[in-house]
């Protein structure tokens, strides 16, 4: 039995009222797990103490067997985990091809040289551009990130949290604001993208959520009440309560 | 030996009387930081000028009351004006332009109170009332003058603190240092509580800049020294905490005061080691917001 | 604009500087060798506020730091060639930005800011104090009969003013050349994404105070380099090169310019340098004139020079293109 890849062990975070309460949990390698829970359960709270936003109140947090709770967010991310946002976080005032190089030089670790690296700069922009063409966005990438349509934003908040090669993807409502036929493509790209790594996503959208994950974790009021499959999941009573029933009726 | 040791209670109230000056101006910077994310660098300019339409008053009607009196008024509705007109106008375009208006503004007000006044000092007269001293212990006496420095901004805190905490504007003030997109949304009108802030600290500003005329005379270099000294309150004590602040004013004033009798070749850098080391320890202050 | 156009822009200011003191009086020699020294402090303050988006409000502080070191070593290390002297003066200058950017940019924004200024205070009052070592408001001289001696050219003293003007000349434009050469390195990229999005780049994986302290002290560094220079051009020492006011004059510079591009410093040094000479010469107070001015192209006219010669530009192209 392979160790999780992340394990969170009784992990609670207090702003002077409780929004994580000794929520344990295990990630294994390579799955596809969903985290879904009411409006303000604490899921992207979940997020930020993982990647280091937020420090935990009480236990601790795994990556690949190496505590990482306490770590600045650039250390996370080091270690091979990304996330990307659920309010659009892109660089807004520049292009589409500066925002992805910009994660392109991160992900070779080129981000405080202060060399020209004549020939480094010439790949780095044929791997910024491969990664572009792969979002479709390519013909855009000489516009400025804040004009593209939401649904083009959105790939590229997506394509910038790749770009980083991570092990560990962690997808804050990566469907959010999208139309139906937006939500398809992204889950496309989503499934293209973290074929061999392993990826926690939050979503709201359940056939997203159902269609993407093995595993689904269900958080409410900063507990977490259930971590099953989906057809478990379906049938779990508490859940249901959760929700205020009818989410599963389709 | 005797004669230091017999020094020290005059030196604390020395440090007393800084520090509650200091705190009077750094108390409206503060408000106004930490509600609008405004960092007024005129704000210390309105200090002088408060100095100097005492000084002004003064040589017209030799009455230091009449210009006690004026002068805060003056300054409390140049302070809205300003408020009104550039920061109102720059506010949207972003923290670096707004910053470097103010900073901009307080340039021009220091050049302009050099090309009306000179860069001499001026001299404003104690109050025929207020000349003598009084006998505190012993045979230790203490200025008339400062004591009523120690005495009005007492007041003002007492007025300050009962304005805080049992008026409706005084909650509408905290709510909006707290978080003015809240407090608008529940209802406050948060551009005219910014606007009274702006007024009441720039009639504090214009307080402090009259009581120290006499005590420190009147001169075009006031907003520099000011304005270290205010900064070293603010980033002290914490962005909009007006504990804080007073905490932070009470100990610069205690530095000032003995630092320049014991250490008088480094006081001036032991505000900035302070400022260090509060800064290594709490980026945010003793008592401010965390990011 | 056109490659083209800007390379034959650049050859040309080339040619003008390179013949400039041949043609041109004293005067205007003396005013083209402050306005180099000014474009490379107000260029090394570009790389702190146009480029990073990181707002200080004292960077006279290493400009000073250069200013004195320099001077002192000249005054007491007789025996150092002036060129070390003027090394010595940039190295403190790249030590007072480390030391001070260590302890202040890991503060927010607004605490970072009037830090800056507060620091540059204190040097100013330890040049303002210590006057066993700094002179005090006298300041320091003592240093203008020294010699530079070039391998190939031989020695020239600090009094030819030609020659100090190839000196300035070649050392700016080398300072401002390398400013551009780093906005353009992997570490220049990832200073305009801190500018655009702090947090997102902390969260590529990026040390952003890493980056940040390395734009700080290369920034002091070039700052006191122009420092290093003035000192050699003014022949003195004195507290006014290190006071908020030169800080705001900086800043100045660079809005005047348009403070968002690298060319706008550049072009806001001349414009200051020219505009100060001829309101020094009929107002007294002509620091007032140019604050007022400063403020009132913020609110207006916020690009500067740079952003009102992109839109008449942009008027007259336009309709040509159109036409094609």
């Amino acid at each position: 039995m392979m160790p999780p890849i992340l394990k969170l062990t009784n992990v609670t975070k207090d702003f002077g009222f409780r929004v994580i309460d000794n929520v344990s949990l295990d990630i294994i390698e390579g799955e596809r797990h969903a985290l879904i829970g009411p409006n303000g359960a604490g899921k992207s709270t979940l997020f930020n103490l993982i990647t280091g936003r937020y420090h935990v109140s009480k236990g601790t947090i795994r990556f690949k067997e190496k505590r990482i709770d306490g770590l600045p967010p650039y250390k996370v991310i080091r270690l091979g985990i990304a996330r990307s946002f659920q309010i659009i976080n892109l660089f807004k005032d520049r292009t589409v091809f500066q925002n992805m190089r910009t994660a392109v030089v991160a992900k070779h670790r080129l981000g405080l040289v202060c060399s020209r690296l004549l020939g480094r700069m010439v790949t780095l922009a044929a791997e910024t551009e491969y990664l572009l063409d792969r979002l479709s966005l390519l013909p855009f990438k000489d516009e400025i990130a804040g004009i593209l349509d939401y649904g083009q934003q959105r790939a590229l908040e997506i394509g910038l949290t790749i770009a980083l090669d991570p092990e560990l993807v962690l997808l804050d409502e990566p469907g959010a604001g999208l139309t139906p036929s937006e939500t398809k493509e992204v889950v496309k790209l989503i499934r293209e993208i973290t074929a061999k790594k392993t990826l926690v996503v939050i979503e709201h959208d359940m056939d997203v959520v159902f269609d993407l994950a093995d595993r689904i974790s269900v958080l409410n009021r900063g507990r977490l009440i259930a971590c099953e499959t989906p057809d478990e999941i379906k049938k779990n009573s508490a859940v249901k309560e959760a929700y205020l029933g009818n989410l599963f009726d389709a | 030996m005797e004669n230091t040791l017999s020094m020290i209670p005059i030196l604390v109230l020395h440090g007393l009387v800084y520090g509650m000056l200091v705190f009077l101006v750094a108390s409206g910077l503060t408000l106004v930081l930490g509600m609008m994310d405004i960092l007024n660098f005129a704000h210390a300019s309105i200090y002088m000028i408060g100095a100097f339409i005492c000084y002004q008053v003064t040589v017209w009607t030799n009455n230091f009351w009449l210009a006690l009196l004026v002068a805060p008024v003056a300054c409390a509705f140049l302070g809205i004006f300003i408020e009104r007109t550039l920061i109102r106008k720059i506010h949207a375009s972003g923290h670096v332009r707004e910053l470097l208006v103010t900073f901009g503004l307080a340039m021009i007000i220091t050049e302009l109170v050099k090309m009306i006044y000179g860069t001499t000092a001026l001299p404003v007269a104690v109050p025929g009332s207020l000349t003598g001293s009084v006998r505190l212990w012993g045979d230790v006496r203490y200025p008339d003058y400062r004591l009523f420095i120690l005495i009005l901004s007492g007041i003002v805190l007492a007025f300050m603190a009962y304005l805080l905490k049992r008026t409706r504007l005084g909650v509408s003030i905290r709510a909006c240092v707290q978080d003015g997109e809240m407090a608008s949304a529940l209802g406050t009108n948060v551009t005219l509580v910014t606007a009274t802030v702006m007024g009441i600290g720039s009639w504090l500003a214009g307080i402090a800049g009259v009581i120290v005329a006499p005590y420190l005379s009147v001169y075009s270099g006031m907003f520099a020294d000011m304005i270290n000294d205010c900064f070293a309150v603010v980033a002290v004590g914490g962005l909009g905490s007006l504990g804080g602040a007073l905490i932070a004013a009470l100990l610069v004033g205690q530095i000032q005061s003995f630092g320049v009798i014991y250490l008088p070749s480094v006081s001036l850098i032991l505000i900035y080691l302070l400022m260090v080391l509060v800064f290594i320890i709490r980026p945010t202050g003793l008592f401010g917001k965390k990011e | 604009m056109k490659r083209s156009y800007k390379l034959g822009c650049i050859a040309l200011a080339a040619f003008f500087m390179s013949a400039y003191p041949l043609v041109a009086s004293k005067f205007y020699t003396y005013m083209l060798i402050e306005i180099m020294i000014f474009a490379t402090l107000a260029v090394s303050y570009f790389l702190l506020l146009g480029h990073t988006g990181l707002l200080s409000v004292g960077h006279a502080a290493y400009f000073g730091v250069g200013v004195y070191c320099t001077a002192l070593s000249l005054i007491h290390l007789p025996n150092l060639p002036v060129p070390v002297a003027m090394l010595v003066g940039t190295l403190c200058g790249l030590v007072a930005g480390l030391a001070i950017g260590a302890l202040l940019l890991r503060l927010s924004r607004i605490y970072f800011t009037f830090s800056t200024l507060a620091f540059s205070q204190m040097l100013w009052a330890i040049a303002w104090k210590a006057r066993s070592v700094t002179g005090g408001d006298d300041g320091l001289s003592g240093w203008s009969s020294r010699q530079i001696s070039l391998p190939i050219f031989g020695s020239f003293g600090l009094g030819n003013l030609t020659f100090l003007y190839y000196f300035v000349a070649v050392i700016a434009v080398m300072s401002i050349i390398a400013c551009w050469l780093f906005t353009r390195t992997p570490l220049g990229n990832t200073l305009s994404s801190v500018k655009s999005n702090m947090q997102r780049v902390d969260f590529m994986g990026i040390n952003i105070n890493a980056a940040k302290l390395m734009v700080f002290s290369f920034s002091a560094m070039i700052a006191a380099l122009a420092g290093s220079l003035f000192v050699l051009f003014k022949k003195m020492a004195s507290p006014d090169f290190i006071d908020m006011f030169l800080s705001f004059d900086v800043v100045v510079m660079n809005v005047i310019g348009g403070y968002t591009s690298f060319v706008g410093p550049i072009v806001g040094s001349v414009v200051y340098v020219f505009l100060v000479e001829y309101l020094s010469s009929f107002i007294e107070r002509w620091q007032l004139v140019l604050g007022a001015f400063f403020v009132c192209l913020l609110l207006y006219y916020p690009g500067g020079v740079i952003g009102v010669f992109n839109q008449v530009a942009n008027r007259i192209v336009r309709p040509m293109r159109v036409e094609e």
